[in-house]
């Protein structure tokens, strides 16, 4: 890690400062002297300077932390291409410019299912709509996103959305077919 | 029991998953038992169609659960079959032995 000038260091080591703690928790060696939980209740300010401290000849956190850096940069450019594909994709479904900047900052959350599309489900019948909303979230956790990875899932989930809207729009055709024929 | 009470291959199926998973029966794993089991995939859309169908003929009855993290915090929407349900079951079961009694050797023991 190459010396940084010691205000700017302290400053980026404290926006670091919740993955020093939760390195303590999870690993005791080789971060445990960094993370003393006296010097944390007993004065912030002298444990900062000691984290610090120790940073600067502890190659090993400076490369653990490089690489969580890395780990997050990952993630942030896989989110911006997922939102890219959902852009082109309502582009591609020709809609209005409001809705598609609504639409798309709606789906900045990387761990829950497009927003957009369980407003399509808004059509089905409302004593089935709590459940049915429930389901595809649970798929969308536990089988989709750990499964097929974000893309894929993302794409499954409006997939599973639109039949599950067709099933309940044939459904009430049948039903009014039905109607139809008895009068 | 009149002609609109028989069954449709794909209610059997559903009435069968729902009996199967006991007080554990929602939408979610009424689907994933019948994907395991029968190895159908079928929609959630069109799982809750049929139990709706077989709710209005009164084999099945349902009810709202507890709300879970892992859903978004919404409610689960359980499903319970009903005795006439269980004896529709029966009779498509009667009907279906019936008819296959003495051809076990071209089915292959299936049933």
């Amino acid at each position: 890690m190459s010396e940084l000038k010691d205000e700017h260091q302290v400053e980026w080591l404290e926006s670091y400062e919740h993955l020093y703690v939760l390195q303590h928790h999870q690993d005791q060696d080789p971060y445990e002297r960094l993370c003393e939980p006296a010097g944390v209740g007993a004065n912030e300010q002298q444990w900062h300077n000691q984290v610090q401290l120790n940073f600067r000849f502890n190659e090993d956190l400076a490369e653990k932390v490089a690489e969580v850096n890395h780990q997050i940069q990952l993630s942030l450019t896989s989110t911006a291409e997922e939102m890219e594909t959902f852009k082109l994709g309502l582009r591609a479904l020709n809609l209005p410019g409001q809705w598609i900047r609504t639409s798309v900052k709606t789906a900045e959350v990387a761990d829950t299912p497009p927003r957009t599309a369980k407003f399509l489900l808004l059509l089905i019948p409302k004593k089935n709509r709590e459940g049915i909303l429930g389901d595809l979230e649970e798929e969308y956790r536990t089988i989709l996103l750990p499964e097929y990875g974000l893309r894929l899932a993302r794409f499954y989930y409006w997939w599973h959305s639109l039949l599950t809207g067709a099933s309940f729009l044939l459904a009430g055709l049948q039903s009014l077919s039905r109607s139809f024929k008895r009068n | 029991m009149g002609s609109k009470d028989w069954l449709g291959e794909f209610e059997q199926i559903v009435l069968l998953a729902v009996l199967r998973l006991g007080p554990d029966a929602y939408g979610f794993r009424v689907q994933q038992e019948i994907k395991e089991r029968a190895g159908r995939d079928c929609s959630i859309g069109a799982l809750y169609t049929t139990l709706d169908r077989l709710e209005q003929k009164g084999f099945v009855s349902s009810w709202m659960g507890e709300p879970t993290p892992e859903r978004g915090g919404r409610a689960k929407k359980y499903f319970k079959v009903e005795a006439s349900g269980e004896a529709a079951l029966r009779q498509s079961y009667a009907a279906t032995t019936s008819m296959v009694a003495g051809m076990e050797s071209l089915l292959g023991g299936a049933l």
